[in-house]
């Protein structure tokens, strides 16, 4: 049977970096021809739909129409990759209704494999509830994200490794978060107005991200 | 095995009687015990919108129609006859049915017999509970609380609370968990029982395109009522599980 990655970028705090992975995987995944589709519950910012307008879908997770828009489109889309940004809002919700509705082993059924990409957050307890989410079954696997800033606390259970998302210049972050900057062609070897030394800035953090990304998505079955 | 008659009702109207026949009979269903049900809402007959092969809508007041349901208790090949009362009906049948003797015929034992008041959470709803509690002396009755809109039932005021639950006299007390709204209303759109609009079957028997989030909604809520149910005497003696002492 053919299988497509679902992966869900979330994380139990707000602000730290999550929809910049969910972007970065995008691009990723774009670049690799997987033609991904996004589902954008990243409340309150938008930071798919803004870029990707054309294959994005917003969610708001709080309505049950926001619900259906997610969990009914996957569902009854042809097999496709995809890509779910979860706002720490939604987190809790989304994992009560998966379960109620026993969206794992639909879309198992269908040929889905759902992958959590989970970004540790600032709090002590932030690992931790990462863990009880890959715990819970409802991710075939589960990866942890720590921006560099965020120190380990002893407190993690699994042994599992996580990606350490580098910490980036205040003055590269605000260059990368405008609306019209393309990873993508960044990627392809556009600067888009860096400088020498932001550019090689943004290349050292690529090369740590997208590596670790290229080993999630190579884990992967190839996908329509 | 002796035939159970099940009596749903209410004098207030709205308080979700129907529902809680329906959710009901699909429990009977899942159960595998076949059921025949009479709705009074005599002419329209909401319940058997949802369950027309086995509702048949009748006028409680008509006798060719109370013997309908009493006559054929023992002869009806099904072993559960569930009546949906319709809105102001309830004393109405106890009355009736004392006076002819049927609640009587209950008690020493001819057939089962439970009957499920369904109460919202108004005070003319609850003051139902005083006035039906002559007629129930010896007789299985199930108080049951909707919240299936999301109602509350007092427990902010204590002294109201404790009138009506804390020093009635009833047998057992269950609660209709809530729904939520799209999906009860899809449900209804589609006049399907809760069962096949969770295995996405129309009323035809054709698949259906009911919404999958909507569907495991009603899914849950059923696994919920389910819970509710199994704890009655009704159901524990109908599936041949020995009632807990509670």
């Amino acid at each position: 049977m053919a299988e497509a990655a679902l992966y869900v970028v979330t994380s139990d705090e707000a602000r730290n970096g999550k929809t910049l992975v969910a972007r970065l995987l995008t691009d990723y995944l774009i670049l690799a021809q997987r033609n991904p589709v996004l589902f954008d519950a990243g409340w309150p910012q938008q930071g798919l739909k803004d870029r990707w307008p054309e294959r994005t879908f917003p969610i708001d997770f709080q309505k049950v129409q926001g619900q259906m828009d997610l969990f009914d489109r996957i569902l009854n889309m042809p097999l496709r990759t995809g890509v779910i940004d979860l706002s720490w809002r939604d987190l809790a919700t989304f994992m009560t209704l998966a379960e109620d509705i026993r969206f794992r082993e639909e879309a198992r059924s269908r040929g889905y494999r759902l992958v959590l990409l989970y970004v540790i957050g600032a709090m002590q307890q932030s690992r931790l509830a990462g863990e009880r989410l890959a715990a819970t079954k409802l991710f075939r696997e589960s990866y942890y994200l720590r921006p560099a800033m965020i120190k380990r606390t002893g407190m993690e259970i699994t042994s599992q490794p996580e990606i350490i998302i580098p910490q980036l210049s205040n003055g590269v972050m605000q260059r990368i978060d405008r609306p019209t900057f393309s990873i993508g062609d960044f990627l392809k070897g556009r600067k888009q107005g860096l400088n020498y030394l932001e550019a090689k800035e943004l290349d050292g953090f690529l090369d740590a991200v997208m590596g670790a990304i290229d080993t999630i998505v190579s884990r992967q079955s190839p996908t329509p | 095995m002796k035939p159970t008659l099940i009596l749903v009702g209410a004098d207030k109207g709205g308080t979700g009687k129907t529902t809680l026949s329906r959710a009901l009979i699909d429990h009977l269903a899942r159960k595998n015990i076949l059921a025949r049900a009479f709705d009074t809402e005599n002419p329209r007959g909401t319940l058997k919108r949802f369950y027309p092969a086995i509702t048949e809508v009748i006028d409680l007041a008509n006798v060719a129609h109370q013997m309908k349901i009493l006559d054929t208790l023992e002869s009806a090949n099904v072993p559960v006859t569930l009546v949906d009362l319709k809105a102001g009906n309830l004393s109405y049948a106890l009355d009736t049915f004392e006076k002819i003797g049927v609640l009587e015929a209950a008690r020493s034992g001819q057939f089962n017999f439970t009957l499920v008041h369904v109460i919202g959470p108004s005070i003319a709803s609850l003051d139902e509970i005083g006035e039906v509690a002559k007629y129930v002396s010896g007789l299985d009755y199930v108080l049951a609380r909707n919240f299936i809109n999301e109602t509350n039932f007092f427990e902010w005021d204590q002294k109201t609370y404790k009138r009506y639950f804390g020093e009635t006299v009833h047998t057992q007390e269950i609660e209709i968990p809530k729904l939520n709204e799209m999906a009860y209303e899809q449900v209804d759109l589609a006049g399907v029982p809760f069962k096949d609009f969770t295995e996405n079957k129309a009323a035809d028997g054709s698949p259906g395109n009911f919404s999958f989030v909507l569907r495991g909604y009603v899914r849950k809520w059923m696994a919920d009522i389910d819970a509710e149910f199994t704890r009655l005497k009704l159901i524990q003696s109908l599936t041949n599980v020995r009632p807990s002492a509670s």
